[in-house]
């Protein structure tokens, strides 16, 4: 299809796991996203972090665009479904961009640079827990966790992805707690929306009193079904733990 | 300051807030769009255990504007807070947002793209510094 005397928009079709996009290289190309969804990451170090989840109507490669074509790719962007994404010229959008009042284009030049300095944060932490931790990611043996002396309990949770503090929290009931990890019964209708695969990461809400909330980030170790009808066991280890939650749940653990 | 003529024919008034003030709130769905023209201000952000500062402004940067270019969002995704005696001028927001709405909507998507993307990483950033105290 070619629009005016511009060159021709494409479309062109992905499978999961397909890269569209590589961060470090040089393109112009602006995409459209029109059925599927694409992962948005950048690599820190040898770990990729995920920031953002496309789906259709999105756009993604502009940035290059907004910066003046001369920089290379900040982000990379994969399928994570098939997807049929049209390719496009920056040449379509050029005049327009270049008859926006100027005041847009130093609005969009100040959220380029805030966007770099968010993106400097968090590669900057990516590395340094990267580094101290090289098991991320990786799904923990059972009898790892095995190690701390683990308490029968029934307390309410509430937990959300880790990379998407924005989405709806699940509830599930904590049947037992350590140090080191627990275990999380949830109804399988309420943790449908959300990825439960091991390596996955979350911040959880745990109520250990009426007046004692600890909140924790978790990696899933072990999934397996729970003990009523419909339910799931999940098993998650903690990680970066403060010495205050440690303090906290270990007074928990010797009442 | 001196003020950039592209943005000096938005202003419609001028202001000087004492440190520490409240120039907007995160989650309000005031319009208000400013520049600052002399001084600082701290950008925070409410994570799972208060406000983070993860960002500053200083003089040229503009306050609130994320909330009108985010297609669908109106609502102000972070505080911004005077860090020290701060003088803003206040911008024609009818007339950006007119403005705004008047341009092609492929540019306009472009745009606000962006925006969800700067959201998405205050986000993370916020997630990122919590897990490092």
């Amino acid at each position: 299809m070619k629009t005016n005397n511009f060159p021709a928009v494409v479309r062109l079709e992905y499978a999961p796991g397909d890269l569209i996009i590589k961060e470090g290289n040089f393109g112009i190309s602006i995409y459209t996203i029109i059925s599927g969804k694409v992962d948005i990451f950048i690599n820190a170090g040898k770990k990729e972090v995920k920031v953002a989840t496309q789906g259709p109507g999105d756009i993604i490669g502009g940035m290059s665009f907004l910066s003046g074509d001369t920089a290379p790719r900040t982000a990379s962007a994969r399928a994570i479904e098939d997807c049929v994404i049209e390719a496009w010229h920056p040449l379509i959008i050029k005049n327009e961009y270049q008859n926006i009042p100027a005041i847009f284009k130093l609005i969009s030049g100040q959220a380029i640079k805030r966007l770099v300095r968010m993106n400097t944060i968090v590669l900057k932490f990516s590395k340094e827990t990267a580094e101290t931790d090289s098991t991320k990611k990786i799904p923990v043996k059972r009898k790892e966790n095995r190690k701390y002396y683990r308490k029968k309990v029934d307390l309410e949770v509430f937990y959300q992805p880790l990379d998407n503090p924005e989405s709806i929290k699940v509830k599930g009931r904590i049947i037992d707690i350590s140090r080191g990890g627990l275990h999380i019964q949830v109804h399988a209708l309420n943790a449908v929306d959300i990825s439960h695969i091991p390596g996955d990461e979350f911040i959880l809400n745990i109520y250990l009193t009426d007046h004692q909330e600890l909140t924790i980030t978790a990696v899933i170790s072990n999934l397996d079904k729970g003990a009523s009808k419909g339910s799931v066991r999940i098993g998650m280890s903690f990680i970066n733990m403060t010495s205050e939650d440690k303090k906290h749940l270990g007074f928990f653990l010797i009442q | 300051m001196t003020i950039n003529p592209d943005i000096s024919d938005y202003l419609v008034e001028k202001k000087t807030f004492p440190n520490k003030a409240v120039l907007n709130k995160e989650g309000a769905t005031t319009n208000r769009i400013y520049v600052i023209l002399e001084g600082k201000a701290k950008i925070k952000k409410r994570g799972s255990k208060g406000l983070i500062t993860i960002d500053s402004l200083s003089e040229g940067d503009f306050i609130g504007e994320m909330g009108l270019l985010k297609q669908g969002e109106q609502s102000q995704v972070v505080s911004t807070v005077a860090d020290g005696p701060v003088s803003v001028g206040l911008l024609d927001t009818d007339r950006l947002v007119s403005e705004w709405n008047a341009q092609p909507e492929k540019l306009k998507k472009l745009i606000s793209n962006l925006m969800l993307k700067l959201d998405n990483m205050i986000n993370k950033a916020v997630i990122n510094v919590e897990m490092s105290k």
